[in-house]
């Protein structure tokens, strides 16, 4: 009887130990999260479409920047659909999709 | 001489041989099998225990809460998100309830998180009110409802939250004193503060020689106050904002064969609007509205709805009103009500002043000269949890 | 009466015992789940200050009506002027802004700008305080979106938005 109940609090114990070192700390899953991009992300698609709405080779040819400078420097997907304005993000971490705005300003952007 | 019973006995025979204590050396007691198992496992498992013990003992070395993961947290919720409730820009049916900044102490309840922002898609530009509000310790008397509100969790954290604009020197605490060299969580946030708008307006423009008027004008009009292409950081909103309107050089349009200075009678707030049903509404008052005027130095109370209460007020210099920010937003009446533009007409007695009707408004909007538009100044947020 | 029978019933008496007192206590003296070594928690404040720096010079003071129907930030406008010890300079008064009379370490910057032209990505650097050598630090980013009548050399003369990356390091 002691000898079972000595080795069901072993293997207790042997949880615990695991437990301690497995898992994030919580400043590395703040760093993992891409939250600054995605928020800089968002507003750029926004000044995209106040500013160049109007000129659509202009802003295919911003959209088209972002899209691979981002997949070079960054290591992220991005996809803008301009017209129904989805922006798609991905880091191979985390994956973010949102439609910002649609053509005549309204709100749920904001 | 018999020497035998002084010898131990060596056989088995011997009563005193049986009872004597200590191991006998016989063939009884022979490790058994099952002895043999019980160490076996015995030993293996004091082996792997003691390769435990370096993961193990790692909780022996440091017992803390990570502050620095909570302060982080509180400063994202003060920095980076409006509040509940906050609404998003809707300039048609906003309520007080609506907006956190304008809920008092009795209804606090309903405010489920303190954030300092504008919206959520502005993050680290403040709203000027909201930090007025936020700062201001009649709301919540008790800093326990502060922690509930932006430091989630049922750990009873002591907190610190500073804030300092450098350019005009202004500080704002919150919280409990720390001692800054006892270890604490600790973030720094560099943010934006929106300021508000004002306007002054010199009379000097308004001045007719063929006075057919005796009223005077300034037109708050919604949808060229809400800019979108300007977007949130730089555009007004005037239910939420302070509202600050000077007439100066009153002087300038008195006319000049009074005998008497310019006479105030009254100044009538009244809003134009869309029902939902589609007819449109002019002039309707905004009722049981007080506010306070500063004419020419002193203070004025204008009650809803007679103003000066049948006696004019002589103005010779200014007339400066502050709205303050949640004055504009209508009472639940009129909630189904699209509010196209609010107007203040400041109402003369008519031989007193020389105004015109096709010149005797202002339109309060950005690039109108007197208007002074909306900044954002650069500020610190300091939040420290222990 | 004691005798030389038991001794099995003693020994593994003995040994369930030590077993049990020896995990027990083990295991009451590390209840306390908890994240071993945080050595991220500075790059987490270095990070988030820089970007909030970036954030903060995203916008102008005011609204300035030039014509164009929006108003440049400062990073538009350091960027277009190719002017990098100005923006290195705006960027490190911002990061001494403090509440109280602290002290921090000094920030070091190097920035540097990424455009594309045609497929390619091009780079070239912005401004940088001092040279960096292996110390621990943090890259932030921002979108910046620039006119087409720009100043700067290295850019195309069109419409285009750049990625300004700064690497900040403390020391």
């Amino acid at each position: 009887m002691g000898f079972v109940i000595s080795v069901g609090i072993f293997f207790l114990a042997l949880l615990v130990n695991q437990s301690i070192l497995v898992g994030q700390t919580t400043a590395e899953a703040v760093l993992d999260f891409p939250k600054s991009d995605i928020q800089d992300l968002r507003n750029e698609v926004w000044v995209i479409y106040s500013r160049f709405n109007n000129t659509p080779t202009e802003r295919d040819n911003v959209i088209k920047d972002i899209e691979t400078i981002s997949l070079m420097r960054k290591n992220a997907v991005v996809n803008i659909t301009p017209g129904i304005w989805r922006v798609h993000y991905f880091n191979g971490i985390t994956n973010y999709t949102e439609v910002i705005c649609s053509e005549n300003y309204t709100f749920f952007y904001y | 001489m018999n020497f035998d019973k002084w010898i131990p006995a060596m056989k088995g025979d011997n009563a005193m041989e049986k009872n004597r204590p200590g191991i006998r050396i016989n063939d009884t007691g022979q490790l058994s099998l099952d002895f043999l198992v019980g160490i076996s496992i015995f030993v293996i498992t004091i082996i792997l225990s003691a390769t435990m013990i370096s993961g193990l003992l790692v909780g022996l070395q440091t017992k803390h809460i990570d502050y620095d993961a909570v302060a982080y947290r509180t400063g994202v919720i003060l920095a980076e998100d409006p509040g509940e409730p906050n609404t998003q820009f809707n300039y048609l049916t906003i309520t007080e309830a609506d907006q956190w900044e304008f809920i008092g102490f009795y209804q606090k309840d309903k405010i489920r998180r303190l954030g300092l922002t504008l919206y959520k898609s502005t993050p680290r530009v403040f709203s000027e009110q909201k930090t007025v509000s936020f700062f201001n310790r009649s709301k919540f008397p008790d800093l326990l409802e502060y922690r509930e509100r932006i430091i989630a969790g049922d750990y009873p954290y002591n907190f610190n939250i500073s804030l300092k604009i450098p350019k005009t020197g202004q500080t704002f605490f919150l919280g409990d004193p720390f001692n800054p060299n006892s270890t604490h969580g600790y973030i720094r946030r560099i943010i934006l503060v929106k300021s508000q708008t004002m306007a002054e307006v010199d009379m000097n423009n308004y001045y007719s020689l063929i006075p057919d008027s005796g009223n005077f004008s300034v037109d708050i009009t919604y949808n060229r106050l809400l800019n979108q292409s300007r977007g949130p950081q730089y555009w007004i909103e005037p239910p939420k904002e302070d509202i600050s309107i000077t007439l100066k050089d009153m002087t300038s349009i008195r006319n000049q064969s009074s005998p008497t200075n310019v006479r105030l009678k009254n100044i009538r707030i009244t809003f134009d609007g869309k029902l939902l049903s589609g007819t449109d509404v002019t002039g309707v008052d905004l009722p049981y509205r007080n506010f306070v005027a500063k004419i020419d130095g002193n203070d004025y109370t204008f009650v809803w709805p007679d103003g000066t209460a049948g006696s004019p007020l002589d103005v010779t210099q200014y007339i400066n009103i502050t709205f303050p920010a949640g004055y504009f937003i209508p009472p639940s009446a009129y909630a189904d009500v699209t509010l196209i533009r609010m107007t203040i007409r400041y109402e003369f007695e008519p031989n007193t002043v020389n105004l015109s009707s096709t010149n005797n408004h202002y339109e309060y909007v950005p690039g109108n000269t007197g208007f002074t538009p909306p900044t954002l100044t650069p500020a610190v947020l300091e939040v420290r949890v222990w | 009466m004691v005798n030389a029978e038991g001794q099995l019933y003693t020994i593994e008496g003995i040994a369930a015992s030590v077993l049990v007192m020896t995990t027990i206590y083990l295991v009451l003296s590390t209840t306390t789940i908890l994240t071993p070594g945080e050595t991220h928690v500075y790059d987490m404040q270095l990070e988030q200050l820089g970007n909030d720096i970036l954030g903060v010079m995203d916008f102008n003071e005011t609204w300035v009506d030039n014509g164009y129907g929006y108003t440049k930030s400062p990073l538009q406008n350091y960027i277009e002027t190719n002017d990098g010890p100005g923006f290195g300079a705006h960027f490190l008064n911002l990061a001494k802004m403090t509440v109280g009379e602290e002290y921090f370490a000094d920030i070091n910057l190097n920035a540097t700008i990424t455009y594309r032209t045609g497929s390619h990505i091009y780079s070239y650097n912005f401004n940088h305080t001092r040279d960096y050598s292996r110390e621990r630090a943090v890259k932030i980013t921002r979108w910046v979106n620039i006119d087409d009548k720009h100043n700067n050399p290295h850019l195309e003369a069109r419409n285009q938005t750049v990625l300004l990356e700064v690497l900040l390091w403390r020391g």
